[in-house]
């Protein structure tokens, strides 16, 4: 075995890394070790070269942008793999037992909407101002988990950063609540809502949508951060 | 056309084959590696090689493990199931190509 790399150089692959603005843990870590077996590789062949010398050289081999490139291409990477494990996680929910949830919820919106049909626009009313307070309820509880998941980091982790959340939910429920359903409780009890019933599929519907794709999201979410706890024990408290 | 451009669209195959045969290969491994069995003509930079592997562990291809190395720490990536049968099926594909091209560069052979 040949000139090994020592901890102090470790060290400096780590603060090198961060200098050329690698600093997220989970990226820098795999990158300290690709330097470092570079440098060895190196050493192999000429032992008595410096280490900055060496890494100068390893560096080179980066081209003109350095680290930027591998950066980007992660940052991608890793968006594009967030995407497709809440997809993932979304379709799940469309499989048994899971799928027993959206087929309550499509019947109980379904019952509400019968009450159209007996010139009651009130209880259809009432319901959806419910159900999307309940998501709402459920997608902010799900961001404090969030939050507080992401505070138990000690190192910057790309996987972790880079997911931004759900927060379609309060969007669709400012929506619902301030532009449709507000007028349906003021004394005149008139609104867009009682006029069409259309309306109220379309809430119901956005509010399903919301609540399942929290869920998704939720899921998604715990496990990266398992994932990422497996992998990186050192960027968390 | 250089032969590293002829690489191009095979690496994610050539990925797989190259972990699927060793079982086990941390990133620095499979640049070496891949640029020993291609004589020099693949070379597999940084910035090409984590994303991808970053794409395949998502995908459910490859599993990855950090193990400490000495006085650092090294990722190592394996095939999962899928990533076997994938294997398999690049494998496939990439034989029934060289016969293709055969057939192409050799019509009185094929």
């Amino acid at each position: 075995m040949g000139r090994q790399v020592s901890t102090t150089e470790v060290s400096a692959l780590h603060d090198f890394c961060v200098k050329h603005f690698v600093t997220h843990y989970d990226v820098r870590l795999e990158l300290v070790d690709h330097l470092a077996t570079s440098i060895e590789a190196i050493w192999e062949q000429n032992p008595n070269l410096e280490f900055e010398h060496a890494l100068k050289q390893v560096y080179a081999g980066y081209g003109k942008t350095g680290f930027r490139q591998l950066m980007r291409e992660k940052e991608h990477a890793v968006e594009k793999a967030a995407n497709k494990g809440i997809l993932t996680a979304l379709k799940a929910l469309f499989s048994w037992p899971q799928i027993g949830l959206v087929i309550t919820m499509l019947l109980v919106c379904y019952f509400f909407y019968g009450y159209y049909e007996r010139g009651n626009a009130l209880a259809p009313g009432i319901f959806i101002y419910v159900f999307s307070c309940i998501a709402l309820i459920l997608d902010l509880s799900i961001n404090v988990k969030l939050y507080r998941w992401r505070k138990q980091l000690t190192q910057p982790l790309l996987t972790v950063q880079t997911y931004a959340g759900f927060y379609a939910t309060y969007i669709i429920n400012y929506v619902i609540i301030s532009t449709l359903l507000k007028p349906l409780f003021s004394e005149q009890n008139e609104s867009i809502f009682t006029a069409n019933p259309l309306v109220f599929v379309w809430c119901a519907l956005c509010c399903i949508g919301c609540i399942l794709l929290s869920i998704a999201h939720y899921r998604y979410a715990k496990s990266m951060f398992q994932k990422a706890r497996e992998h990186y024990p050192m960027a968390f408290k | 056309m250089r032969t590293s451009e002829l690489y191009k669209g095979s690496l994610e195959s050539l990925v797989l084959q190259l972990i699927g045969k060793q079982g086990e290969m941390y990133g620095y491994e499979l640049t070496q590696r891949a640029k020993e069995l291609s004589a020099g003509n693949l070379n597999i930079t940084e910035g090409t090689l984590y994303p991808l592997l970053h794409k395949l562990e998502s995908e459910g291809k490859l599993k990855s493990v950090v193990r400490p190395y000495g006085n650092r720490t090294r990722k190592y990536y394996s095939l999962t199931p899928e990533g076997k049968h994938a294997q398999a099926q690049a494998s496939e594909r990439i034989q029934a190509f060289i016969e293709q091209l055969q057939q192409f560069l050799n019509p009185k052979l094929a």
